[in-house]
């Protein structure tokens, strides 16, 4: 019998309410819990709160209750600089809009991460990586370009590779199929999932489109999640 | 430090447009007030310098700036007119060494200074080429004369003519050049010395013309006894040379002839006291310590620059807000890429300082323009001024 592998994800008895806001959102998620290695797909109406959740877990965002284990750590109970660090070091994150800086070429970008953190060292090891992650994901030939000389279904492979260039444990992809066509969108949900699977990592990744799901080990519904839609 | 700075050039180089208007506005305000204490401190190192290279100076009662201007920068107004008698009683106290200056002429624009030998061993010229002057109509050049009229030992310079519509005036004087002083980065590159006769020619006070007892009879107004009265039919010569240098004499009384100032150097403090006493009771004649005019010259210009300060930290604080202004909009249209940033894992404190490093290059790289403008105009302005 083959042990069941360890929980990367836990939640439990989390609310958040944004601070400032009116009031009227408030996510409530009881329990929830996402095993290492397994790719999670997100699914819920808008403004249903995914974007939080993600963001809750990612540590940018802290419960006003609750508990949110990742990886083990506690993560609402670090420091600012120990959350930081620990997102360096455990979180990719994919954004819907790539948020890929123009002024910087692709391959700084990708590296963006090792730029901006100085607990990461770009060294040898990194780059080698870059230049796998590069060539896996199709886009070795742009690595010195610019953003904008690409296409669209591009751009978000060059923040798919930054989101795994730290080897990270978990990977948190915001609607990153979102601004783009079918076709492109499959691919990239594909190269993600493969890529993330080649690295062992987690992927918890919000969708709206449910033509992925059979992609995905599991689906998770926000409402039914925090029991907002019962 | 080396990824945000990489990070903040790789910004700025990518929004270049933008990165040069700010470093353009920040140049063009630093450039006025560092290139006007350039200005001022060079030139007031200049003035000082040379005024303290001349202890004392004898001109005629008036203008005390006219005549120290005058007489040490070869510039302004010609002072009134100190007679050589004073010259000659000055130098026969035997308590400083006395040389003369008469400047007032002009040649292709640069001064014409009569004075004597002495004057280049005092101010510790060099020749660069030929000689010091020693005949009359001979001339040594400063060095940004020769270098800017072309002028060598052997070469020829005329003297300016004073004004067209003066009917007594005299004929320029063609001066032969044989010597080029070596630069020494004062007025004296800028001026040509003559003997201080060759100046009085250049005034009318002495020429030279055919031997009146050779002139024909159109030539002569009339005779008596041994007094020959020449009319004006008579050609006076425009060039001492080795055959007419002997036509030239001077009219007047020699005590009389015209001198603009004396350079005096006293042997020692104690000549220097007697002298500053005995002139302070002189009537006909002013001694003056150049330092401490120049030094109320400067006071007068450092009163102004004052003004002037005021006026650029007016415009520097101006500056400021409009940085100010550009970083605070840069901020909210850069939003996005911060949180992305953060979220990334960057510091809040690492993206202040990448946007620290934008600005500080930008502000660098103007006050690095101001600089580089503020010298080429120190090196230009004596040129342009």
């Amino acid at each position: 019998m083959v042990d069941p592998a360890p929980t990367l994800i836990e939640l439990d008895d989390v609310a958040y309410r944004p601070q400032g806001g009116d009031g009227a959102f408030e996510l409530r998620v009881p329990t929830l819990s996402i095993r290492a290695g397994e790719h999670v797909a997100l699914l819920g109406r808008s403004g249903s709160g995914k974007t939080t959740l993600l963001s809750l877990i990612a540590g940018i965002l802290l419960p006003q209750r609750g508990r949110i284990r990742v990886a083990g750590v506690d993560v609402a109970r670090l420091s600012d600089a120990e959350r930081r660090r620990f997102r360096i070091g455990s979180i990719g994150i994919v954004f819907q809009e790539f948020e890929l800086l123009e002024h910087l070429s692709v391959a700084e970008n990708i590296l963006l991460p090792y730029f901006v953190n100085p607990a990461l060292v770009l060294d040898a090891a990194v780059r080698a990586r870059l230049d796998d992650l590069a060539r896996d994901s199709g886009i070795t030939r742009h690595l010195a370009k610019k953003p904008r000389q690409l296409s669209q279904g591009e751009r978000q492979r060059v923040a798919l590779c930054r989101a795994l260039v730290t080897a990270p444990k978990l990977v948190l992809a915001d609607e990153p199929t979102g601004n783009l066509d079918a076709k492109t969108a499959e691919q990239v949900v594909d190269l993600m999932l493969h890529q993330a699977r080649a690295r062992g990592a987690t992927v918890l990744c919000v969708t709206h489109d449910r033509t992925w799901l059979p992609r995905f080990d599991r689906s998770i519904e926000l409402e039914a999640l925090t029991g907002a839609g019962a | 430090m080396k990824s945000a700075l990489l990070l903040a050039w790789r910004y700025l180089a990518h929004h270049r447009a933008r990165t040069i208007l700010l470093v353009l506005a920040v140049a063009a305000t630093a450039l006025l007030p560092i290139a006007v204490n350039a200005l001022v401190s060079q030139y007031s190192a200049e003035l000082l310098a040379r005024a303290r290279s001349t202890s004392l100076l004898l001109g005629a009662p008036g203008s005390r700036y006219d005549l120290v201007l005058n007489a040490l920068y070869f510039t302004g107004r010609v002072p009134n007119r100190l007679s050589m008698a004073e010259y000659a009683t000055l130098a026969a106290t035997d308590q400083a060494r006395a040389i003369p200056i008469y400047a007032g002429h002009h040649a292709k624009g640069f001064a014409v200074v009569g004075t004597g030998v002495d004057y280049f061993e005092m101010r510790g010229l060099a020749f660069a080429a030929g000689t010091p002057f020693a005949e009359l109509g001979e001339a040594v050049v400063g060095a940004r004369v020769a270098r800017e009229l072309g002028l060598a030992p052997g070469g020829h310079l005329l003297s300016d003519q004073g004004s067209l519509y003066d009917l007594t005036m005299r004929y320029p004087l063609r001066m032969r050049v044989v010597g080029v002083l070596a630069q020494s980065g004062t007025p004296d590159d800028g001026a040509v010395f003559v003997d201080v006769k060759t100046a009085w020619i250049m005034d009318g006070l002495g020429h030279g013309h055919v031997d009146a007892k050779a002139a024909t009879p159109n030539e002569v107004l009339g005779a008596k006894n041994d007094r020959i009265a020449l009319s004006a039919a008579v050609v006076e010569y425009q060039e001492v040379t080795p055959d007419n240098v002997d036509s030239f004499h001077f009219h007047g009384d020699p005590d009389t002839f015209p001198l603009t100032a004396v350079l005096v150097e006293p042997y020692d403090a104690r000549a220097q006291t007697l002298l500053k006493g005995r002139y302070r009771v002189e009537k006909d004649a002013q001694l003056l310590v150049p330092t401490e005019v120049i030094e109320e010259i400067l006071g007068f210009v450092l009163r102004l620059k004052r003004f002037f300060d005021a006026n650029a930290v007016l415009v520097s604080v101006a500056t400021v807000l409009f940085l100010a202004l550009v970083v605070l909009l840069s901020l909210r249209l850069r939003q996005r890429e911060a949180e992305t940033l953060f979220k990334l894992g960057c510091a809040r404190a690492t993206i202040a300082k990448i946007l620290g490093l934008e600005l500080s290059i930008c502000v660098g790289l103007g006050l690095v323009l101001a600089l580089a403008g503020a010298a080429l105009l120190v090196v230009w302005a004596p040129r342009v001024v």
